[in-house]
């Protein structure tokens, strides 16, 4: 277990500061996804907190039990405003719950309207004056490897960042937030990767085929050998910030569309879920021929099938075949309704497929042993 | 002229027969062996015979498999006259009063009440599957069985396309909708019409193979097929545009099927309905056509989808040629728009197959 960086000293009471004076924070690394562009609006990181981070969670919470003071906001000054680096979820739920305005904006109408004494009090919060660089460690600790862990792309973005800002090696940066699996190596080469992609004009975050972006596809993917194979990929521990070498971007550029699709031309995702797809992918991404399957456009089972082989198909097929019928057999009699005609068909179906089967196994054991399909005519 | 038996029965999704002439006139020589293992109404077969081929068609299809085999294991017309004569001889008109009422309401409203029971006593009496002479009759049968009404006085039914049976309750509408009245048509005469004129054109002599099963099953008969395969001329089912169950339903009713329509009864392969699988069903042809065909054998397929670009149709077919196991090499491939279709007739706007590709391949190996 990882000794838990102290959060920085503060003295007490916590100074508190208007709550209209509060801005939330731009280069928040949970918004990095949602492609906000270069100068965000305080209403567009609202409306992103509001629909993508359960803020309203937080602005039920506080609007049956208040604001609890022993939570400050982390605040750093920079151009003039008092910029909330920790405490942005916290701080859109109480703008949320003061601004009716907002509300109607954001379209939010199931929220409880709140007493006139909470409104008082929150019209300050209770704050900690710092800056970025002197709780870093903090927020890593809290955010990439402790209790309130962000999704995998805004952990890589906060990597990124600490490193350039900072110029802190991965290593310490690992230290410091208790990571002992390389997290933040494995984090960081994956958000190396997809900037090489974009700066390579070989993929753009905003043309992916699906709403979300799932950056743990890659990330994950990146660790499996295919995924290495077809990349040329180096090591998570190069720190490398262009982890794939020149000739291979095209290919990252195809990866990239089989991971994320492409909604300019309608080209769907061949990674419909990461489990089982993403290994799937890998084992194709093994096999050139799989690969050019990918590449005329074929699903990703024909590729697959490809991978495999015919033989180790026949085999994996008959023994999940049977492994699935075997769950049929358990819950027939609790799952089987009389009236269920169209399962008694599909059974003889079945029924027949597997006589055919053993039956040209068997001719292909003894392949002296002839049969003929045609029938005999009579004629009138 | 054209023979006549190419059209004894429309098919959704036929090519015409000019396509397998040009193919196999092209690719084989006489006494070569042509396969079509998506048979269809038989065109490939058929063509094959008249050119002194000797075909293999397979379908899994009834109504496919009976035309086919009617067409290309012909009975001679004094045997189908005879059986006919012999078979009104037969009928009681009486005794198919209680079955006809049986019938849902559509088969009232689509045909005559005496056309009906005609009907019904010639399907319970015709053993097409075992029997060549009744083959024939059944597949003159299907393809009287249902169409443009007002157009020709050779369909039995209402208005109905021919190519494909609609719906009953949409059927039903459309002829109440329009006050449309079944046509008063024997059933007999219409037979021997239709057989007459059939024959005006001889049947041809030769050997033929009609394989009534899963094109899967080809590369386990192939020890039993009349030799190495030379050409193959297919059309495999078009990706999501027909379901040959269900829109031949009230043809796969008259041999012997469910009076309504049926969705995986016939086949038990339906992955033409869905993108991910088709291309698995389409491998699948390839392992086949990799076991049967002879060496430096060609392939010609003619495939059609919707809303497919026609560049990556093209990709996807000669990608899945790997799983032949063999070395395949396209030699050509076009493509060409549709432009006339039949369901636009009775149901505008209906989906379709908008785009058809032809690709050649040829075995290197």
């Amino acid at each position: 277990m990882a000794k838990k960086p102290a959060a920085p000293e503060a003295k007490q009471p916590y100074e508190r500061v208007d709550t209209k004076d509060l801005f939330l924070d731009p280069t928040n690394p949970r918004l990095a996804e949602y492609s906000l562009g270069e100068e965000p609006t305080q209403a567009d990181l609202l409306r992103v907190l509001w629909e993508k981070m359960a803020v309203d969670e937080l602005a039920m919470s506080i609007a049956s039990s208040g604001y609890f003071d022993h939570e400050p906001v982390f605040v750093a000054t920079e151009g003039g405003k008092d910029i909330v680096i920790e405490g942005n979820r916290r701080l859109a739920a109480v703008k949320i719950l003061l601004d009716d305005s907002l509300r109607k904006r954001l379209k939010i109408d199931d929220l409880p309207r709140i007493s006139a004494e909470l409104r008082q009090d929150l019209q300050q919060l209770p704050i900690i004056r710092t800056d970025r660089k002197s709780i870093w460690q903090y927020i890593g600790f809290k955010h990439v490897n402790g209790p309130a862990k962000w999704g995998s792309y805004a952990k890589a973005q906060y990597i990124a960042e600490v490193r350039k800002n900072f110029g802190i090696s991965l290593e310490k940066i690992a230290e410091q937030i208790g990571d002992r699996n390389r997290t933040v190596q494995r984090l960081y080469r994956a958000m190396m990767v997809i900037r090489q992609a974009e700066d390579a004009k070989v993929f753009a975050r905003e043309n992916r085929f699906k709403q979300s972006f799932s950056f743990s596809h890659l990330y994950t993917g990146l660790d499996y050998d295919g995924f290495k194979r077809f990349l040329d990929l180096s090591d998570e521990t190069s720190e490398s910030d262009k982890p794939v070498p020149r000739p291979k971007l095209k290919h990252l550029g195809e990866l990239c569309k089989w991971l994320y699709g492409d909604r300019r031309d309608k080209t769907r995702p061949l990674i419909e879920s990461q489990n089982p797809d993403l290994a799937i992918l890998d084992e194709v991404l093994m096999k050139d021929n799989a690969i050019d399957t990918l590449r005329n456009g074929l699903p990703l089972k024909v590729a697959h099938d490809v991978s495999r082989g015919d033989e180790r198909i026949f085999r994996e097929s008959l023994q999940e075949a049977k492994r699935v019928l075997q769950t049929a057999l358990g819950t027939l009699t609790t799952g089987f309704k009389r009236e269920d005609t169209d399962l008694v068909r599909t059974a003889n179906q079945i029924a027949e497929l597997v006589d055919d089967i053993v039956e040209q196994m068997e001719r292909k054991r003894k392949p002296k042993r002839r049969h003929r399909m045609s029938e005999d005519d009579e004629d009138v | 002229m054209r023979h006549r038996f190419h059209a004894i029965c429309p098919y959704f999704a036929m090519f015409p027969e000019s396509f397998a002439e040009q193919w196999i006139g092209e690719l084989t020589r006489k006494g070569d062996v042509v396969l079509d293992p998506f048979s269809g109404r038989g065109t490939t077969a058929f063509q094959a015979v008249l050119m002194g081929r000797k075909p293999v068609a397979c379908d899994v299809n009834d109504v496919a498999y009976c035309i086919t085999k009617a067409k290309v294991q012909a009975p001679s017309l004094t045997s189908v006259l005879r059986r006919l004569t012999v078979l009104e001889s037969g009928y009681k008109k009486g005794e198919w009063l209680r079955r006809a009422r049986s019938m849902p309401e559509f088969f009232h409203v689509a045909y005559h009440n005496d056309t009906l029971r005609q009907t019904l006593y010639l399907r319970d009496a015709l053993d097409w599957r075992k029997n060549r002479t009744d083959c024939m009759l059944a597949a003159i049968a299907l393809g009287a069985l249902h169409g443009e009404t007002n157009k020709s006085p050779s369909y039995l039914s209402n208005q109905m396309p021919r190519t494909i049976s609609t719906k009953p309750a949409y059927s039903v509408k459309f002829w109440r909708d329009r006050n449309l009245l079944p046509p008063e048509r024997d059933a007999f005469a219409l037979l021997r019409t239709q057989a007459r004129y059939r024959y005006e054109s001889p049947p041809p002599e030769g050997e033929a193979t009609v394989i009534h099963g899963d094109m899967r099953h080809l590369s386990w008969e192939k020890d039993t097929l009349p030799g190495p395969i030379r050409l193959a001329v297919t059309s495999p089912p078009y990706l999501d545009v027909t379901n040959f169950e269900e829109d031949q339903w009230l043809r796969l009713w008259f041999l012997g099927g469910p009076p309504n329509p049926t969705r995986h009864r016939v086949s038990r392969d339906d992955r033409y309905e869905t993108q991910v699988s088709y291309w698995s069903f389409i491998a699948d042809m390839w392992r086949m056509l990799g076991a049967v065909m002879a060496k430096k054998g060609h392939v010609v397929i003619r495939l059609g989808g919707r809303g497919q670009e026609i560049d990556s149709m093209q990709k996807k077919l000669a990608s899945t040629c790997s799983f032949s196991g063999r070395r395949v090499e396209l030699v050509s491939h076009s493509y060409s728009e549709l432009k006339k279709r039949q369901t636009d007739s009775f149901q505008p706007g209906t989906k379709g197959c908008l785009v058809e590709l032809d690709c050649h391949f040829q075995f290197i190996s």
